[in-house]
């Protein structure tokens, strides 16, 4: 099972009792859009990007103040967008179908793309292989460069891709979509690896560990699922987690260990370690739910809701349920 | 019914801050009685001669109510009514042919529903008005409480006629709206006319015409996977 670091439970625990200080409020950040369909950190962790409806905006991960706002290109809703590792580079995709590239180091549009695979439900930037990827409702699995040249297509899927994710150096994608099916490929080799059935409803979000070893899965049949893939291309079940009957919309492992976040339409916000899980209700359903980068041993959370747009979570705010 | 609709107003008053924004349903259940007001006249005239209506003289009528409802688009339904009525307490200042008798209509209907389109926040996240109309096939089963007729056959045997059934068809149309709790269920309420073809050897009534109000909960089977996706 996943390992949580002790010091990251002894001291969670003491500040859970509210033997140290009392906990702060949940930051909620201001956004136009009630709600919230995408949020993606800056690798520092310092500031919070949030879709806000046909725009993007930044925020400081402190103090939830606006940084700066990016021109409006995209005409509806912006569905998916991420973040390279360098924190130059933006990518976008909606509900207008369209690819937008950003420069975020003068925060200008630098290109449009239409991929043709319908409304674009998730769009991700690989940190190593200067690749990007974009999933829709078309089926479609399309993976551009940096200058916006396709370098491959899949059509593994026989329904919507819900979720993308790179893996940490960016040699494995992984898919999820409403087919149960989540699919493995090889960027290297620019092949399919495997296709991973576990999931008996739609499969909503994925997740690659900091050490690439394991890939998490949750979806609407209330699962969630952790893959082994310490051999990628022989990857096996590690185990299965099922929740209360809610579907799980979102998940994403801690940068710097095996702890994940998950979220769901019953606005309960869980963070899941080995020995124990903390949970907070946000009141609200889940969209999105992601770990801050850089809090060390302490763990921050941002959510976006459907209806109370961005909270920023800390530690302090979550109830330990310990050995549940 | 008062009890009914002071409930309900309060959702209506104060919408619904303190819960969650609803995904939209793709099928829905709903479960109801319904109470029903004739329309007609007390008497027939045919070929100069009088005779007693049957169905317009009922003073009382009342049954329940299941549809199913499938979300076709955001602003169209399509959907199976299974309607059952009990008919009763046939009163006439001038006759008596067909008191203690009582009616049951069983009545299956196609509906096509035009409605509100769904809202991801506010009201309309949880209120949806609709309109709907659709044809009506089912069986009219009069019966009875005493024997009141002898019909001699072939034969020259005599029986006696303690019910009768007849075929019934023709269309229904309505409006009505439906309030969502919660993901899993919600009430509705809705009022409809209703007009069938009808005939019989027993009676003269050519059409049963009606208006009903029908009120009851709403359970939300399927909710729509690609909510994100609605503008």
């Amino acid at each position: 099972m996943i390992d949580l670091p002790q010091p990251f439970l002894f001291i969670s625990f003491l500040l859970f009792q509210g033997s140290l200080t009392s906990p702060p409020e949940p930051v909620i950040l201001k956004t136009d859009a009630a709600i919230i369909y995408d949020i993606c950190f800056f690798d520092s962790g310092n500031s919070l990007a949030v879709a806000d409806g046909d725009r993007l905006k930044t925020f400081s991960s402190e103090s939830g103040n606006l940084s700066f706002t990016l021109p409006v290109v995209h005409k509806g809703q912006i569905l998916s967008f991420d973040i390279s590792r360098d924190n130059t580079m933006l990518v976008s995709g909606g509900r207008d179908s369209l690819m937008v590239y950003w420069n975020l180091v003068d925060r200008q549009l630098s290109r449009i793309i239409n991929p043709s695979i319908g409304l674009i439900t998730s769009i991700k930037i690989s940190s190593a292989g200067k690749l990007i990827a974009a999933g829709g409702t078309a089926r479609k699995l399309v993976i551009y460069d940096f200058s916006g040249n396709k370098v491959r297509e899949y059509n593994d899927h026989s329904d919507d891709i819900t979720d993308i994710a790179f893996s940490n150096d960016g040699r494995y994608l992984a898919t999820a979509g409403a087919d149960n099916m989540i699919f493995l490929y090889d960027n290297h080799a620019g092949i399919r690896l495997t296709g991973l059935a576990r999931h008996t409803r739609w499969v909503r979000s994925i997740s690659f560990n900091f050490d690439n070893t394991k890939l998490i899965s949750c979806g609407d049949d209330s699962k969630v699922v952790i893959w082994n893939i310490s051999d990628p291309d022989h990857p096996s079940l590690h185990s299965e987690i099922k929740l209360k009957a809610d579907w799980l919309l979102s998940i994403d492992y801690a940068g710097n260990g095996n702890s994940f976040a998950v979220g769901g339409l019953n606005g309960k916000a869980r963070v899941i370690g080995d020995v124990s899980f903390y949970s907070d209700r946000v009141g609200r359903p889940i969209q999105k739910i992601k770990f801050r980068p850089g809090t060390g041993i302490y763990f921050e959370i941002a959510v976006a809701s459907r209806g109370k747009g961005v909270i920023l979570f800390d530690s302090r705010d979550f109830k330990l349920n310990e050995g549940d | 019914m008062k009890t009914i609709l002071s409930f309900a107003s309060l959702f209506f008053i104060f919408p619904t801050p303190s819960f969650s924004q609803l995904i939209d349903n793709k099928v829905n259940i709903s479960i109801g009685l319904s109470s029903a007001d004739l329309y007609g006249k007390e008497v027939i005239v045919k070929d100069k001669f009088i005779y007693p209506a049957l169905f317009p003289n009922y003073t009382k009528a009342g049954g329940f109510s299941i549809k199913s409802i499938y979300k076709l688009g955001p602003l169209f339904s399509l959907g199976g009514i299974v309607d059952n009525r009990i008919i009763r307490n046939w009163q006439s200042s001038q006759y008596d042919d067909f008191r203690g008798s009582r009616s049951g209509i069983f009545a299956l209907s196609l509906t096509f529903r035009i409605h509100n389109r769904y809202n991801n926040l506010g009201v309309w996240n949880r209120l949806k008005v609709f309109g709907e109309a659709g044809p009506v096939i089912g069986i009219s089963r009069l019966k009875f409480e005493s024997p009141s007729l002898q019909i001699s056959n072939r034969s020259n045997l005599i029986s006696t006629l303690l019910s009768i059934s007849e075929r019934l068809f023709g269309i229904k149309a309505g409006t009505g709206i439906e309030y969502n709790l919660n993901k899993y269920c919600g009430f509705y309420f809705d009022f409809s006319f209703h007009y069938y073809e009808i005939g019989s050897e027993l009676y003269l009534d050519n059409y049963i015409a009606f208006s009903q109000v029908s009120y009851g909960v709403v359970i939300r089977l399927l909710k729509d996977k690609r909510f994100y996706y609605i503008k």
